[in-house]
């Protein structure tokens, strides 16, 4: 290499894939909600032109995209051509795409037989391949790839990947779950050990949707989702700037390209003393959330704490009106919003459940068979089967609850007990 | 407690009834009687007397007489008896009798025997007939209920059926598995709707594509469509040509024939004919120039001869030119030349003027070499206006002194006359006390007064309370002697004795002496009797009594212990008191009302001591003003000096300056004037200099001028000029000249067109001699010798060449209807070959197929263009999205819907355990009791009782199979043996917690059936072990089965 080089590392597009836990919204003006409705099922497009930009802005020599660009399950023409009108903006500009397929892109879905640009090169499923990355008729990289021919791929591609001697700056690109996270499908399992033992330089990886640096040398990155989808992804969402000085040294950028943003508000109602004071703090909170955002759009999930005299008004459909009021102080019918998409109480009464629990009172015989579910298999299985109507109607639509959701199931059924049989004056 | 006997005065139909004890030994004991024979009354009777008659109603009054009442013997555990007493209309007047004898009331009755146990209660546990068993509401008030129904819980049981049925339709409104309308239900129904929606949105890849075949088809089949329609076009074109091309085709073929007719001229120049008719036309032309050159070089000729130019002149025109340019300025600057003298005058004059202004030894020299720049002037007024500066320093100085002086007189003045009123006023007559000590001492003495007069009252008051407890004192000392009395009756008994004996000594020993030996000794006894009881009597006075003197002496103690106390405190007082007047300077024997003279005296004094001290501070203020004025005098003073110093040195300074610069010695203001005056003078002096040289310029040119002026007259033999006519002299010559030089100008142009009028005369030739060569040249190119055969051969070759032309155009038209050169032949070979009505059908032919090609190829279009708007919606459209969005957010509503009702569903399901576990385990103690009173009572077909938590008021009973059965669900016999078992229970947890009672039944047993009695009386006896028990039936049955199965009980008939 004569001098150094610059590339983007994106991943995990999932262009035209559906906002995930955002719940129907009511009682709002349908301009207001067809603003927000819009810019959700826009915002991976948005995130995929920031992408774009950041490579002209930069001047990148090249962009690598490690799979699931977008969902073949979601059959959506239009991500497939939004994508290639991206790739056309690139042409233009000289910049060439290296681009892998992942288990839900894999190479033999249903796809519209496009006519792609010759900048963009798409690895080859089930077997690993290169190209050269010329400038100026000089080598400056190699990158190395493989693609999903199916979406249950078990088996551990980066062991397939392997560094050739004369390889000026090897980059391996690769969809797979290293060091088997659980938050995601265990497709292609691997280690970072097996990454380091094909002698890449840089390893562009897709699969997490959160962004980490597993290794420093060789760099293995998981750039992430480039636009947060459900309540869980939370916080800035972006792609990496990797920038490789003449003599192979990396220096690794984080671009935050997300078009809206999801977050999490969490407010105690210890001191609060009424839905007025509750709503004022919530106000300016929400309001001081954009400008922490890089003033950009936020979706946020409000989750009311602690325990205090608020409670008892919470349970009693305050959180509607709530949020009623926010959204309509907040949102617009038009242009960027902070929007707060639910109110989810965990508030209580002040009281000690424990002591109570150990009580003698019917309270404390609900309580304390509460706690014996936590380990009593049996008695698990009875609670377990009181749910069984609902699942039988629902199907598909609702799965039954984990082992972790049926315990939160039972601490918020505690919690109703409480509600409904606590006297006020027992306090 | 149990009951030991009673009595009826009076109550309903009994009268003067009676029961002893002995009767009522033993438990259970069973109180038999027929219909009417008081079994009912009986009862009431008890509970009459224990809780009023009023609350029993009719049953109360007596059928035979008499005052309604009686009393009721209990006892409790030690064996004590209590004898309960009521009598008298209404609720009747209640006495308890103790064991001690003692009698107590009604509030009696209730704490210590019935311990708080209300009517209600005793009702329904312990005096239970059929009517009070089968009233089940009763157990739901609240001192029964709170023992059977849910206190356990620790959950108000209303609040319990609320929240059970809060649980129940919440969970109900969310989802019903066999509903349409709850939210759960809706939403499944709006998801499958979505997923329909999307499932046909999903199949748009397939549609795409097969639709962007389909269009490919199209897009191919409209080519082949297009390539066809243009084969038939130009078909249609070729035959339209032909058609066209057949008229001139016809016209081609005639001419061709008509050409062969005409003489052969196969050339000829070109335009020959006209050609040679304008060479003619020239070659006239051309004549008639040359004559007309010929006359011009005549004339010219001669005018030129006729025109002469004088040379000398000529040759001094520039010069005469020059002259007569400056002409204007030499008139201005002869005018001037006499201005500028008489200003040069004027100027001098000035000039000797300023310098005569500024004294006698001031010339011209002396002016310029004085230094008259803006520094000297500068210096000048600062010099001024500092020694203006320093003088009015100095005089604000002075002013200032002045003002002090004045300030200081008035300061003297002033302290004077504070001295003077200080003098004035009057010192001090001797006293030492300080003022604020006698106010002290004042305000003391008026608290002490207060509290001496306040102790003399009180001391008085318990003098007077002393002598009055004396008094009651000997009064009781007095009455306790009185009691003795008594004593004096001692000697009946031994009257009465005496008497007896007497009476027998006097009666014998028969019956009349035995009759008085016994009324003797019988009226001995009374009298002693009575004797005993007035000694009781008087010594429990006497007790009283010396319990009352004992009390007033110890309160006399205590009054003139506080007698004493007072006394010494008024004496202190009183001591304290002179020693306070002493300071105020008046007699002990001062009073309150001798107060407020003391206090204005002091007031007084203390004003006059405030305004002595404000004279002293204002004098010693007065003194310190006087000190300061001087010292400001004095710093004043030197001031003055120190400024006039200054302004000394200044003027010096001052002096100094002007001498270096050669100024008069004057005072610093007028120096500037005379700065002033020198400058003007300075200034005249340089314009007299500048005019000076003016003049002398403008006279140097005025003469140069005339110089020039007659220098030309002399080499034109002309007169000399002098200064005034010099300027006239040369303006005439100009004129001359300018006249010489027009002659000579029309010389020049003359001689030039006669050479241009000789070249043309030249070139007229020329062109005669060309034209002539030119007109032969043609007509040898046409073949003829002379004009007019050229003339006729031009004719000829010129229709040959219309035909041709002619032709030629056909030809043209057809090649172009042809198209090309190369299908020329063709096309002229079919319309050699075809004629007009052929190409006329064949023409329909083609245009019939070509519309109908054009139809199909617009259905081809319109149904790619369809194709096209569709793939474009499918690429750009967001239904699909849109659709998934709002399936999406349909999931999540449900996802928590389904929450909310697996969290109301759990709630509930563990709600429902808890009340198993509560009812199965913790149910209250006479619950418990109850359940195998009744498990006996029926041999074990119903094995608990149980009271349902979340339903107050309710009983249910559980069988050995769990199930329940609630209590209006029992046969009559079954609820009876419930409600009895339930009693007998309440009625054991009453008695072990806060008294015991006997339970008293009053026909409880009609609806069981034999079985179940012998399983009641059972319970009973097992209950009449601890509990003392009253079974009162009518039915014989009854007594008989009571008879055999607790044999050696007793049984009371009525």
């Amino acid at each position: 290499m004569s001098e150094g080089f610059s590339f983007i590392h994106a991943g995990d597009l999932h262009l035209d894939s559906p906002f995930r836990g955002f719940e129907h919204i009511s009682g709002i003006d349908e301009p207001i909600k067809e603003n927000i409705l819009r810019r959700l099922r826009n915002c991976t497009f948005a995130a995929l032109e920031n992408i774009v930009d950041a490579c002209i802005e930069y001047e990148v020599d090249f962009l690598v995209l490690s799979g699931d660009i977008y969902d073949l399950v979601d059959r959506s023409i239009r991500a497939e051509l939004r994508f290639r009108n991206a790739i056309e903006r690139l042409a233009d500009r000289g910049i060439p795409v290296f681009a892998v397929h992942g288990n839900h892109d894999f190479d033999n879905g249903i796809r519209a037989r496009l006519t792609w640009p010759e900048n963009v090169h798409f690895f080859s499923p089930g077997e690993v391949e290169y190209r050269e990355v010329i400038r100026q008729g000089e080598e400056i990289a190699r990158i190395y790839g493989i693609s999903y021919p199916r979406r249950d791929v078990t088996e551990n591609y980066a062991a397939k990947f392997k560094r050739h001697q004369n390889a000026p700056f090897a980059i391996g690109v690769l969809h797979c779950n290293v060091g088997g996270v659980p938050e995601h499908e265990n497709y292609s399992p691997c280690q970072v050990s097996d990454l380091v033992q094909a002698g890449m330089d840089y390893w562009a990886l897709g699969h997490v949707h959160s962004h980490r640096v597993l290794k420093d040398s060789p760099c293995i990155v998981y750039a992430g989702s480039p636009q947060g989808r459900n309540p869980r992804e939370t916080g800035d969402k972006g792609c990496c700037l990797v920038n490789v000085s003449e003599n192979g040294l990396i220096d690794l950028q984080f671009l935050a390209v997300d078009d809206v943003r999801w977050t999490e508000t969490r407010i105690s109602i210890d001191n609060i003393q009424s839905e007025g004071e509750l709503i004022t703090q919530l106000d300016n909170q929400l309001t001081g959330i954009r400008s922490i955002h890089n003033k950009k759009s936020v979706v946020t999930r409000i989750i009311l704490t602690g325990r205090g005299p608020l409670h008892r008004k919470l349970q009693s459909g305050a959180p509607a009106d709530i949020l009623e009021e926010l959204r309509l102080r907040l949102a617009g019918e038009d242009g960027d919003f902070i929007w707060p998409e639910s109110i989810k109480c965990t508030t209580g009464i002040p009281l000690d459940k424990e002591a109570l629990r150990k009580g003698e009172t019917l309270l404390a015989d609900l309580l304390a068979l509460r706690g014996r579910a936590d380990k009593d298999e049996t008695l698990r299985s009875m609670l377990r089967e009181s749910l069984a109507p609902l699942e039988d109607r629902t199907g598909s639509y609702v799965s039954s609850p984990s082992e972790a959701e049926l315990d939160l199931l039972l601490e918020a059924a505690e919690d109703l007990a409480i509600d409904l049989l606590w006297e006020d004056d027992q306090l | 407690m149990r009951l030991a006997g009673l009595h009826i005065n009076a109550y309903g139909i009994l009268r003067d009834y009676t029961v002893d004890g002995h009767e009522l030994d033993g438990s259970p004991v069973l109180v038999y009687g027929l219909n009417e024979a008081g079994k009912s009354t009986f009862m009431s009777f008890i509970r009459g007397v224990l809780f009023g008659f009023k609350a029993e109603g009719a049953k109360t009054v007596p059928v035979h007489g008499g005052q309604v009442g009686g009393w009721l013997l209990l006892e409790n555990q030690n064996g004590e008896i209590y004898r309960v007493e009521r009598t008298g209309k209404r609720d009747g007047k209640v006495s308890v009798e103790l064991p001690d004898g003692t009698r107590e009331g009604d509030s009696f009755l209730r704490s210590r025997i019935l311990h708080g146990v209300s009517p209600v209660l005793f009702r329904n546990v312990f005096a239970i007939g059929m009517d009070e068993l089968r009233k089940l509401e009763d157990l739901k008030k609240e001192e029964v209920s709170a023992h059977i129904y849910g206190v356990g819980t620790g959950v108000n049981p209303d609040r319990l059926a609320r929240a059970v049925n809060t649980l129940e339709s919440s969970a109900r409104d969310i989802f019903n598995p066999r509903g349409r309308v709850q939210k759960v239900n809706a939403l499944l129904k709006g998801l499958k709707d979505a997923d329909r929606r999307i499932k046909q949105l999903e199949q748009q890849p397939a549609r795409y594509l097969k639709t962007k075949d389909e269009l490919a088809e199209l897009e191919e089949e409209q080519i082949s469509l297009g390539n066809k329609r243009r084969g038939l076009e130009s078909r249609k074109s070729k035959l339209e040509n032909l058609i066209k091309a057949r008229e001139p085709w016809v016209k081609i073929q005639h001419r061709i024939s008509r050409l062969k007719e005409l003489e052969p001229v196969e050339t000829f120049p070109a335009d020959g004919a006209a050609r040679l008719e304008k060479l003619l036309e020239r070659r006239e032309a051309k004549i008639n120039a040359l004559r007309q050159c010929d006359l011009a070089v005549k004339d010219l000729q001669e005018a030129l001869n006729k025109l002469e130019v004088d040379a000398r002149l000529m040759k001094y025109g520039p010069q005469i030119k020059a002259l007569n340019e400056e002409r204007s300025l030499y008139t201005e600057k002869r005018q001037r030349l006499t201005e500028e003298e008489a200003k040069m005058f004027q100027l001098q004059e000035y000039v000797r003027e300023r310098l005569s202004a500024l004294g006698p030894q001031w010339d011209e020299q002396r002016v310029a070499g004085l230094d008259l720049s803006l520094t000297v002037y500068r210096t000048a007024e600062d010099f001024e206006e500092q020694i203006r500066a320093r003088e009015g320093n100095l005089r604000d100085i002075v002013r200032k002194m002045e003002a002090v002086q004045n300030n200081l007189h008035q300061a003297q003045e002033d302290l004077k006359d504070i001295e003077n009123e200080l003098s004035s006023l009057p010192v001090n007559n001797g006293i030492t006390i300080a003022l604020e000590e006698r106010f002290t001492a004042l305000e003391q003495l008026n608290l002490n007064l207060q509290q001496t007069g306040a102790a003399e009252v009180e001391i008085e008051g318990e003098r007077k309370r002393v002598r009055d407890l004396q008094a009651r004192k000997d009064f009781a000392q007095k009455n306790m002697e009185g009691e003795t009395g008594y004593a004096k009756l001692a000697w009946l008994p031994w009257l009465a004795a005496a008497l007896g004996i007497a009476g027998l000594v006097a009666g014998g020993l028969n019956a009349g002496g035995m009759l008085l030996l016994a009324g003797g000794l019988g009226f001995g006894f009374l009298a002693q009797a009575l004797l005993k009881k007035l000694k009781h009597q008087a010594i429990t006075r006497q007790e009283q009594f010396q319990r009352e003197v004992e009390t007033l002496d110890h309160e006399l103690e205590t009054l003139q212990a506080n007698v004493i106390a007072l006394g010494n405190r008024l004496q202190s007082l009183r001591e304290k008191n002179n020693v306070l007047s002493n300071k105020l300077d008046c007699t002990p024997d001062i009073v309150l009302t001798d107060l407020p003279e003391i206090r204005r005296r002091l007031e007084q004094e203390r004003e006059k001591q405030h305004h002595r001290q404000q004279l002293e501070t204002e004098k010693q203020k007065a003194i310190k003003e006087l000190a300061f004025r001087q010292e400001t005098l004095s710093k004043i003073k030197k001031q003055e000096t120190g400024k006039q110093e200054e302004l000394d040195r200044l003027i010096d300074k001052w002096r100094q300056w002007c001498l270096e610069k050669g100024l008069p010695e004057l005072k610093p203001a007028d120096i500037v004037s005379f700065l002033y005056l020198a400058d003007k003078a300075r200034d005249s002096v340089n314009k007299f200099k500048v005019s000076c040289e003016e003049r002398h310029q403008v006279l140097e040119f005025v003469e140069s001028y005339l110089q020039r002026a007659n220098v030309i007259a002399s080499a034109l033999d002309m007169e000399q000029a002098d200064r005034s006519n010099a300027d006239s002299f040369i303006a005439n010559l100009a004129v001359t000249l300018a006249a010489s030089e027009a002659d000579a100008e029309r010389r020049r142009e003359l001689q030039s067109r006669l050479e241009k009028a000789e070249a043309d005369q030249k070139l007229a030739r020329t062109g005669l001699r060309e034209t002539e060569e030119h007109i032969t040249e043609l007509l040898e190119q046409g073949g003829a010798n002379e004009e007019e055969e050229f003339r006729l051969r031009a004719a000829t070759y010129a229709r040959r060449e219309g035909l041709k032309q002619k032709v030629d155009g056909w030809k043209e038209n057809l090649l172009s209807l042809a198209g090309s050169m190369e299908e020329y032949e063709g096309f002229c070979a079919e319309l050699d070959s075809s004629t007009g009505d052929h190409n006329l059908q064949e023409l329909e032919q083609v245009k019939a197929e070509l519309g109908l090609l054009d139809d199909h190829a617009r259905e081809v279009s319109d149904v790619a263009a369809e194709k096209r708007l569709r793939l474009e919606e499918m690429e750009k459209g967001e239904e699909l999205a849109r659709a998934r969005q709002d399936r999406d957010m349909l999931k999540e509503r449900l996802k928590r819907e389904a929450g909310e009702w697996r969290v109301r569903t759990l709630c509930s399901t563990l709600l429902n355990m808890a009340r198993e576990k509560h009812e199965r385990d913790r149910q209250p103690a006479v619950l418990l009791k109850a359940s195998g009173y009744l498990q006996e009572m029926t041999h074990g077909r119903y094995m608990k009782v149980i009271s349902p938590i979340g339903s107050p008021g309710q009983l249910e009973v559980e069988m050995p199979s769990g199930e329940r059965v609630e209590a209006p669900n029992l046969s009559r016999g079954a609820a009876g043996q419930l409600y009895l078992s339930l009693r007998l229970a309440l009625a054991g947890h009453y008695s072990t917690r806060v008294a015991p009672f006997p339970v008293m039944l009053d026909d409880i047993a009609v609806d069981f059936d034999r079985e179940r009695l012998a399983g009641a009386l059972t319970v009973i006896k097992e209950i009449a072990a601890e509990h003392q028990v009253l079974f009162f039936t009518c039915h014989r049955h009854i007594l008989d089965m009571f008879r055999e199965q607790l044999p050696g009980q007793k049984c009371l008939a009525l």
